[in-house]
């Protein structure tokens, strides 16, 4: 796939960007005890973004993009989707049924989802991977997880 | 000689008495594992352990301790290699070949290669550090703001080297990433910056959430995506061991990195990952075939494992000669130590003559732990990407999100480690290489503050950059290496346009 | 179906498993489950270090495990933060730090000491400065004179805008009528590196930060920045010993607060246990192997000299530009 387009967009996104951070880190000037404020970095950096991202549009224009880029597979960046979607009712759910039936669930469903074959072997992996990431977590780092409601039950 | 003999005579208390062994092999193991789990790194592991080093005598503690911290480093590359999500940042340059290789099948010879590069630059390191250590924090002590500022934009010019394709691109990457590590509290001024009232980015975007978003949510996108469609490369565990002939092939290179990652380590501020960073980009620039980088090269593996192994006994002297920690591992080390009752610091080198030299000794023996327990679990580590494809990612995406939470307990980090994982994932496909905003998260803070300081020391004058001697001898090099790097770029590219057609040819020369 | 049936019972059982630990928890008296102590700040520094040493003999004192979890960010914004909504059953008790005092008068948070159940200060810690051991000066008088002479001319390193070393030098700046060019560095450790480099002229730091170099003869100490004597360091000069006049100076704290709304009578357990934690002679000697300077203060004196820090520090944090 050729990148004209990709590069032509993203040079223009990145260049309303980098002025939108030029502008915003002009609040920063003269702020705090130094003389060489907060601002003059982020400034100088949001300028050398803008040059860079006009360039890379001026190199698309000119034809000389990248020609060996891979396409975007449509269905499988709509699997890729689905999987961040599960991934966010995983943390929500985490909260109300505390970490280790989330966990049992997520993984379940998150196989099942990808296609693995054999309900057995999906439980038996659901389980003991998420036993030894509690064990590993709770017990050993002793990093606190959310209990969720049923505390005292799970 | 007088060093020479008290390293002796450490090696020999430590050997006479069996249990310190012990520890030195779970240390390892523990450090490898945490370190091959992504978002658990070799701090918290040390941290962790350092109440059960209490009750120990402080030789035994410390070597526990050290071991972890070898480990890790180590352990890191591992995951880098086999699911593309360094377990450590360290790890990141690692990846670039490792990966590669492994996708070809080898993985059990990319671990291979990695273990025994490990044990040569972390060898290396242990040794400068027994017999340099003075020396070197001495000449550590001229390093004033500028050439702070000098070191950290010549480690910004490796970037020429692992922007893949297009160094155009590479270059936005890390302008990007560059702005991105202004966001939070500046130091220098005591004003917050784009935290948009949020406490949480007060502190910043948190480096292990960044850097598991960047490798790790982003592997796991592109294996759903790609679950149908890419057939299952069976790894081959059998060789292990590379050749005889291979590996002295590399020795040059690993002594090489693992001295320049010992120095580079040996500088507060810079940790293994800079260190992993610039071998790589020094072993690219000078190689004779660097065409092979990014493809499975062995020498791309050698040269950033030998690095950080390096850097882990370079950090440490610092923080024994001067009581000045190098990175956050050697910081929690500096608190075990001082727990023990010891002050590292000058202090410890004249009074402690019989605690710094078990330490050296402790390291070597680290080194050698980690070349016998990497080899025997190599063949382990090699089968584990032969599970299942549709059982493997679900549990690597659980292990992100719980690493990135395991960090500081904190669910906005995992939030912030999957927006960065799918703004990760679309990068790839408009061909811009990540590890570029890597190095910038890293260098940025450095860069930016040794600046401003610099300027502050010198009422303004930005001249302060070009007359200290060590500061220029630095950016004279950066110029120079981009200059290089970047012809040597072009010329591959177009090179690589050539190639194109015969691509086995790489087949027959990477063997 | 059976396969089902199987898993099912697997489940169970593993769910009696966890709620057989859980029962442990509903015994009647507190505590009956470890305790968690958040501490702002990463694993492995200065307040984490004290922290660990303190619960470390936490079973015989309490009755159980004290466990720290290290909660970091934003300048301690986030951790203190968790302490302070934390669920006020007593288990969970929070490392509050100097931090704490700034954040409302910077801007950096609305958070300030009067969000926690305050339950006992730990230490109280002022700042020193020191010169390199070749440094053309010798006392806290020379260095005024020259600062005198040359106004802004003197480089000052410290430790981060803001922070307590910075406030501490600025203040004192202030009372004695000199202007110092203040070089913030991002931690102790760079400070004093360049200290012994002879980068900056003079820095500030905590006597325990530099407490090795100091013995070691690497570096002199010019004076405490307060009016009483550093414990275990009566060598090093006061200001006011130096022959100098300040009324109030800025001192670094640490101590331990719980969220509002904890039972009084958890309360009372959770003082007496650390008080005891406090006590212990193994914490001691920790303290002064670091040169910490221990200082307790139950609530109500904690709370007194928290809203006296308030005072100080606000017109210091004008002085230097920081005040929102």
């Amino acid at each position: 796939m050729n990148s004209k387009r990709i590069d032509i967009s993203v040079g223009a996104a990145l260049s309303v960007f980098s002025t939108a951070v030029f502008l915003y880190a002009n609040q920063y000037k003269g702020k705090g005890v130094s003389e060489y404020g907060p601002n003059v970095f982020p400034q100088a950096m949001a300028i050398l973004l803008f040059i860079t991202s006009i360039l890379l549009m001026v190199n698309a224009v000119r034809g000389n993009s990248q020609t060996d880029l891979e396409g975007i597979h449509l269905t499988g960046l709509i699997r890729s989707g689905i999987t961040v979607g599960i991934s966010i009712i995983y943390l929500i759910l985490m909260q109300f049924l505390g970490f280790f039936l989330s966990t049992v669930i997520f993984l379940y469903v998150m196989m099942t989802y990808l296609g693995q074959k054999g309900q057995l072997k999906r439980i038996i992996s659901t389980l003991a991977v998420s036993v030894v990431i509690y064990a590993i977590f709770n017990n050993f780092l002793k990093i606190p997880m959310p209990e969720g409601l049923f505390q005292r039950l799970f | 000689m007088e060093s020479f003999m008290h390293l002796m005579t450490a090696f020999e208390s430590i050997l006479t008495n069996p249990i310190s062994l012990i520890f030195v092999t779970i240390g390892v193991t523990a450090g490898i594992i945490l370190g091959s789990l992504p978002g658990l790194t070799a701090t918290m592991g040390c941290a962790l352990l350092i109440p059960f080093t209490f009750s120990l005598p402080p030789i035994q503690g410390l070597v526990m301790l050290m071991g972890i911290f070898s480990g890790g480093i180590y352990g890191g590359s591992i995951s880098g290699i086999l699911i593309r999500t360094p377990g450590t940042p360290a790890a990141a340059a690692t990846l670039l070949d490792g990966h590669p290789l492994s996708q070809k099948g080898e993985a059990g010879k990319a671990i291979g290669i990695a273990t025994i590069a490990s044990f040569v630059g972390g060898t290396v390191g242990a040794l400068i550090m027994s017999f340099l250590s003075p020396q070197i924090a001495k000449f550590g002590l001229r390093f004033g703001p500028p050439e702070f500022f000098a070191l950290a934009i010549f480690g910004l010019s490796m970037i020429v080297s692992i922007s893949g394709k297009s160094i155009l691109k590479g270059f936005i990457s890390a302008i990007f990433g560059l702005l991105i590590a202004t966001i939070g509290f500046d130091p220098l001024s005591g004003v917050p910056r784009f935290h948009f009232g949020n406490p949480n980015l007060l502190g910043g975007v948190e480096f292990i959430p960044a850097l598991i978003g960047l490798f790790g949510f982003a592997q796991v996108f592109r294996n759903v995506e790609k679950m149908e469609i890419i057939p299952h490369v069976k790894s081959k565990v059998g060789k292990i061991l590379p050749g005889r002939k291979e590996t002295l092939k590399l020795l040059p290179t690993m002594v090489k990195s693992g001295a320049m990652g010992t120095f580079i380590g040996s500088v507060p501020g810079l940790g293994c990952d800079v260190a992993a960073f610039v071998a790589y980009g020094e072993a690219k620039r000078t190689s004779k075939t660097p065409e092979e980088f990014g493809k499975g090269s062995l020498v791309g593996i050698a040269a950033p494992e030998a690095a950080n192994n390096g850097g882990t006994g370079g950090a440490m002297i610092p923080m024994l000669t001067l009581g000045i920690p190098g990175d956050a591992v050697t910081a929690v080390l500096l608190g075990a130590l001082t727990i023990h009752g010891l002050q590292p610091g000058p202090l410890l080198f004249r009074d402690h003559i019989d605690i710094v030299f078990p330490i050296f000794a402790g390291m070597i023996l680290c080194q050698l732990a980690l070349l016998v327990i990497g080899l025997s679990g190599a063949k382990l580590f090699a089968k584990l990407i032969n599970i299942d494809r549709k059982i493997l990612t679900p549990v690597i995406f659980l292990l992100c999100i719980m690493g990135s939470y395991a960090m500081r307990f904190s669910f906005f980090d995992v939030g912030l480690a999957l927006i960065v994982g799918i703004i990760a994932y679309f990068m790839e496909y408009g061909g811009f290489t990540v590890s570029p905003i890597l190095l910038a998260l890293i260098l940025g803070p450095m860069a930016e503050q040794n600046m401003r300081r610099s300027l502050m020391l010198s009422h303004g004058d930005p001249l302060i950059f070009v007359t200290r001697p060590i500061a220029a001898v630095f950016l004279v090099l950066t110029v120079f290496i981009t200059i290089t790097s970047y012809r040597k770029m072009k010329q591959l590219n177009a090179k690589e346009k050539a190639l194109m057609a015969e691509a086995d040819a790489d087949e027959s020369l990477s063997e | 179906m059976k396969k089902i049936a199987a898993i099912l019972i697997v489940l169970a059982l593993f769910g009696g498993m966890i709620s057989a630990e859980g029962q442990q928890d509903k015994g009647s008296s507190f505590p009956n489950k470890d305790i968690t102590l958040i501490v702002p700040w990463s694993a492995g520094g200065g307040t984490d270090t004290i922290a660990r040493a303190l619960v470390k003999n936490a079973p015989e004192h309490i009755g159980v495990n004290v466990n720290v979890v290290n909660k970091t960010g934003g300048q301690g914004v986030v951790g203190m933060g968790a302490a302070m909504a934390a669920r006020p059953d007593g288990y969970t008790v929070g490392m509050i730090t100097f931090g704490l005092s700034t954040y409302n008068l910077m801007g950096l948070s609305d958070m300030t000491y009067r969000d926690f159940e305050l339950l006992q200060l730990l230490n109280q810690s002022a700042a020193v400065l020191y010169v390199n051991a070749d440094s053309q000066w010798d006392s806290l008088k020379d260095l005024v004179e020259y600062a005198k002479a040359n106004p802004g001319q003197v480089s000052l390193g410290h430790t981060g805008a803001g922070g307590d070393k910075h406030l501490s030098a600025a203040s004192l700046a202030t009372e004695l009528g000199i202007e110092f060019n203040y070089v913030p560095f991002d931690g102790a450790a760079p400070a004093r590196s360049a200290v012994l480099g002879g980068h900056v002229d003079v820095a500030v730091a905590g006597i325990a930060e530099i407490k090795q170099l100091y013995e070691a003869g690497e570096v002199k100490v010019l004076s405490v920045n307060n009016v009483v004597e550093e414990a275990g360091f009566p060598d090093i000069p006061t200001v006011v010993e130096a022959g100098y006049d300040i009324s109030a100076p800025v001192l670094d704290w640490r101590g331990l607060a719980l969220p509002k709304g904890v039972d009084p009578e958890v309360v009372a357990i959770l003082e007496e246990g650390f008080k005891k934690m406090f006590d212990d002679p193994e914490f001691r000697a920790f303290c002064d192997e670091v040169g910490l300077n221990l200082v307790y203060k139950n609530s109500a004196g904690y709370e007194e000299f928290l809203s006296n820090m308030e005072k100080v520090l606000e017109p210091t944090l004008e002085s230097v530009g920081l005040l929102k």
